[in-house]
């Protein structure tokens, strides 16, 4: 009796498992999914902008670099964090990783300030607003 | 009966053995019963025991009893017993022995487990075993020589049948195993070793002397071959006797004496009595420097300086007086190149006070912009060039070099007594050999600031001892083996700056080996350099430790230095910087000292008081240290000899390793080496633009290539290994920024690896660390690794 549900419980055990990992690759595969597709969309743009078409394999090809990049990324991302004793993925880490293409790490510094000073507005706005609702409620009692 | 009082153990068995043989289990019966190819004749043996057993015999009697039921056994039994077999087997085929062996070792085995057999064994065996084997025997045998001469009747007639095999075999293995139960087990080995030899030589003569011999020897061993058993008793003995001890002081010795005299030997060639002198001069880095050609050095010198600086209290002596070379080379190579990348034409007749800011700019630039790893690389590099050079050439073109360097290198330098070291070697070079007025006494100069900065005063008083003499050769040496201390140290960057003392004493020898001012300075420059950088980061401890260890080794060599007569005139300058390198010996940081080179000190507000001291001491010093640094030295030099002597004994053994590390550094070499051990070995001659030596990169490329490597590469491999520098140095520093700090400190280096691919999630640092760097890079690396689970330092990993 014992027995027999010690084993149903690794047969459960094992088979959610195997469904835990089935789901893992399900995911990836429906992830590379999208970001083929998404590849596929930027160099449609792309090649109507130079008029050049993409062939099939090149798309993959990329689809799937870079999928494996964002592997990579996200490694790195997560050791620099670490680096700098934080838990959190910052746009410093960011910048970091990226600066090794100068494009690139030009394009994400610009990104960042303009981020930077979005935020920066949001807050001074929220100030804003919460100021005149303090001044409106300091008035009102 | 007089053999009675002797033979009393063996009586008093027998009788045991009579008396209690009913007890016997039944084991012996059954087991012999199997054994046996006779059942039936064993049997009937059996029973006769028993009823020999039941009646209380006396020694003789029961001897004879034993022997006739042996006699009876052996004839009954086909198989021979292995003890004659393996007398036998020398003179006659194998086959006689291995048949009869598995019997025999039934019947010896079941003899061995009643203690009567053994008894018997001995009794019977006793007239046999000649009087060589041991006084034991020798006893016994006259013990019972009724008995025995019944025996020996049997023998000889039976000597040379077959039938004689049993008997002796059983004899044999019984007075073997009845010596086992003999409590001198030693006198065994003895007998083995009388044996094995008799069994080399095919003994001929199959006589009771070898049974004796076989019967000392264990009997177990009897029953099988011929020469295993034996052989393997000896062997084994001898592997308890674990006599490595002596070996390697041996080895050292000799390696030293004749490091030596291949040195008087090769005069002629630079570098490899640069090596050798080093290596003479300093045991601890004969080790390492001994193994490489070109490349020794360096690569320690890397890891250590990254490690050095992390590492804090852990510093066993010998690591730190290795690590403590290491730094300083690194320094000078470091800040050699970068003075002259930087600096470019320092004149000779600038001051010390251009040098020394002209180092400020260059320490900051290199703290700014190069990792430490780079200053370590092109200390390391440098230093291998530099030392090139200078073995090869002494002459204008050394001293024009080292004026430059030499400039730039007291600035630079502020840590390493490296730079002081070269720079001071270059310095007495210079004044000694005259060959460049101006250059070598700037140098001086240079060298005497620059050891300020390191380490005060040790390199100091060895810049002004070293300049006052001008024993080329003995610069040439000393230098060497100061350049070999750093390398070995590798863990300079703490060691430089802190073992003042040390420093001082392995600078003063150093310097008067000196033969190329300008490489040394600029290695003592990018060592000190270096040093300052990681000394920031690096804690106190390793600070400590590096002092001591730069003590340690130093402070023999600074005595050379002294005994070969360097005036005292630098003394003064040594003894400002042995002040001053006390200081930061002691954690002290000197508020005096630095606030007339508060610039040089602000620099580096965190980093450790050895780079803002050897400044400050350098222009202080003059006079002071140079007297203290002296007296210093003298202090320890046994201890110090001792630690340095038993430093080289790892880097001896892992020559390959360092040479593992060396070859990454090439763009073309992929090779999982450490990058941190790779960049090491960037050394800028002060001659040259900054950059490895031809031979080391070539010899390091070649290695890896595993074919044939035309020397077309080299200028391509050059500049590879330029911008890999570069790019690494870089990202290294914004690892290091990114962390907010301002030191590149080891976990950057280890980012770095893991970007590199060197380090993933299957392979972590240690593993490479200990795939590719020798042994005292890896102890500090990983000191929990050597430490017993008793670890004083702070872990270096979270």
């Amino acid at each position: 009796m014992l027995s027999t549900t010690s084993c149903r419980a690794n047969v459960n055990f094992r088979e959610k498992m195997a469904t835990a990992m089935d789901e893992e690759e399900r995911k990836l595969q429906r992830l590379k999914a999208a970001v083929h597709y998404t590849v596929g969309r930027l160099c449609q743009s792309i090649g109507e902008d130079h008029q050049k078409e993409f062939s099939r394999q090149v798309i993959a090809a990329i689809a799937e670099t870079t999928f494996r990049q964002c592997d990579i990324f996200a490694k790195d991302l997560e050791a620099f964090a670490r680096h700098a004793k934080r838990s959190t993925v910052s746009v410093e880490d960011v910048k970091l990783t990226a600066r090794r293409s100068t494009a690139l790490s030009n394009f994400i510094q610009r990104k960042s300030e303009e981020i930077a000073s979005a935020n920066q507005e949001q807050r001074d706005t929220r100030k804003k607003i919460a100021g005149k609702r303090k001044n409106t409620e300091m008035v009102l009692p | 009966m007089d053999s009675v009082d002797e033979d009393l153990s063996a009586r008093i068995l027998l009788q045991n053995v009579i008396q209690t043989e009913s007890s016997r289990s039944p084991i012996t019966r059954s087991a012999s019963q199997a054994q046996f190819q006779s059942p039936g004749s064993r049997v009937r043996h059996s029973i006769r025991l028993r009823r020999s057993d039941v009646v209380a015999l006396t020694p003789q009697e029961a001897l004879k009893q034993s022997i006739k039921k042996k006699l009876r056994e052996s004839t009954s039994r086909s198989s021979l017993p292995e003890p004659p077999s393996k007398r036998w087997a020398v003179s006659e085929g194998v086959g006689k022995i291995n048949t009869p062996a598995p019997a025999t070792a039934s019947l010896l085995y079941d003899d061995d487990i009643t203690p009567r057999y053994l008894l018997r064994g001995i009794l019977q065996t006793e007239p046999e075993t000649s009087l060589l084997v041991q006084d034991r025997p020798v006893r016994k045998e006259p013990e019972l020589p009724s008995t025995n001469s019944s025996l020996h009747s049997n023998r000889p007639s039976t000597g040379l049948s077959d039938l004689d095999f049993p008997d002796m075999t059983t004899t044999v293995n019984l007075s073997n195993t009845v010596k086992g139960l003999r409590r001198k087990r030693p006198c065994r080995s003895l007998n083995i070793t009388a044996f094995n030899r008799q069994l080399e030589h095919e003994g001929g003569s199959a006589t009771e002397k070898d049974l004796s011999s076989l019967s000392s020897a264990s009997p177990s061993s009897i029953t099988f071959s011929l020469k295993t058993p034996f052989v393997d008793i000896p062997n084994e003995k001898r592997r308890f006797q674990r006599k490595v001890a002596n070996r390697k002081k041996i080895c050292l010795e000799e390696f030293d004496e004749a490091l030596r005299n291949r040195q008087a030997a090769m005069g002629g060639d630079p570098e490899l009595s640069v090596r050798e002198d080093q290596q003479g001069l300093s045991e601890t880095v004969r080790s390492e420097g001994f193994t490489l050609g070109l490349s020794d050095l360096t690569a320690p010198d890397i890891t250590h300086d990254i490690i050095t600086s992390k590492t804090e209290l852990y510093a066993p002596p010998d690591d730190t007086a290795t690590t403590f070379t290491i730094a300083t080379q690194d320094k000078d190579t470091i800040t050699g190149t970068q003075i002259q990348r930087e600096m470019g034409g320092m004149k000779d007749e600038e001051e010390k006070d251009m040098e020394e800011v002209g180092e400020q700019k260059e320490y900051k630039m290199e703290i700014d912009n190069k990792d430490r790893e780079d200053l370590a690389v092109d200390a390391g590099q440098r230093e291998a060039l530099v030392r090139q050079e200078e073995s090869k050439s002494q002459t204008e073109e050394v001293a024009d070099s080292r004026t430059g360097e030499d400039e730039e290198l007291a600035k630079s330098q502020t840590e390493g007594e490296v730079a002081e070291s070269p720079a001071e070697g270059e310095v007495a070079e210079s004044p000694a050999e005259g060959e460049v007025a101006a250059s070598p006494t700037e140098g001086e100069e240079e060298e005497m600031t620059e050891s300020q900065t390191e380490d005060v005063a040790d390199e100091g008083r060895q810049v002004v001892e070293k300049g006052l003499t001008s024993q080329s050769l003995l610069h040439n040496a000393m230098h060497i083996s100061r350049r070999a201390y750093c390398s070995e140290g590798g863990v300079k960057v703490a060691g430089v700056m802190e073992g003042g003392r040390g420093y001082k004493s392995m600078g003063a020898e150093l310097h008067p080996t000196e033969t190329g001012c300008a490489g040394r300075r600029s290695e003592g420059d990018t060592a000190g350099e270096w040093h300052s950088g990681p000394e920031v980061g690096a804690s106190e401890s390793a600070h400590t430790r590096t002092v001591t260890l730069g003590s340690a080794p130093p402070s023999p060599l600074p005595q050379e230095d002294e005994l070969e007569g360097l005036s005292r005139t630098g003394t003064s300058l040594g003894n400002e910087e042995m002040e001053n390198s006390m200081p930061p010996l002691e954690m002290t940081f000197e508020p005096e000292n630095n606030a007339p080179h508060s610039s040089i000190s602000s620099l580096h507000p965190i980093t450790t008081q050895s780079p803002a001291d050897h400044e400050e001491d350098w222009d202080d010093v003059e006079e002071r240290d140079g007297i203290q640094s002296e007296e210093l030295s003298m202090k320890t030099p046994a201890f110090v000899r001792e630690k340095r002597n038993a430093l080289p004994i790892d880097p001896l053994a892992t020559p390959t390793i360092l040479k593992d590390l060396q070859p990454s550094v090439s763009a073309g070499a992929a090779a999982a080496v450490k990058p941190k051990a790779v960049r090491g070995k960037r050394t800028g001659s002060a001659k040259k633009d900054p950059g490895l030596s031809k031979s080391y990169i070539m010899s390091v490329f070649k290695h890896f290539a595993k074919t044939k490597v035309s020397t077309d590469v080299y200028p391509v491999l050059k500049e590879i290994m330029e911008l890999y520098f570069d790019r690494l140095a870089d990202d290294l520093e914004m690892f290091a920024a990114h962390a907010k700090r301002k030191t590149i400190e080891v976990e950057d280096v280890e980012l770095l690896m893991r970007r590199q691919g060197f380090v993933t999630d299957s392979m972590p640092v240690n593993v490479l660390i200990e795939k590719y760097l020798p042994m005292e890079s890896r102890k500090l690396l990983i000191p929990v690794a050597t430490s017993g689970n008793y670890v004083i330092p702070k872990p270096r990993r979270k």
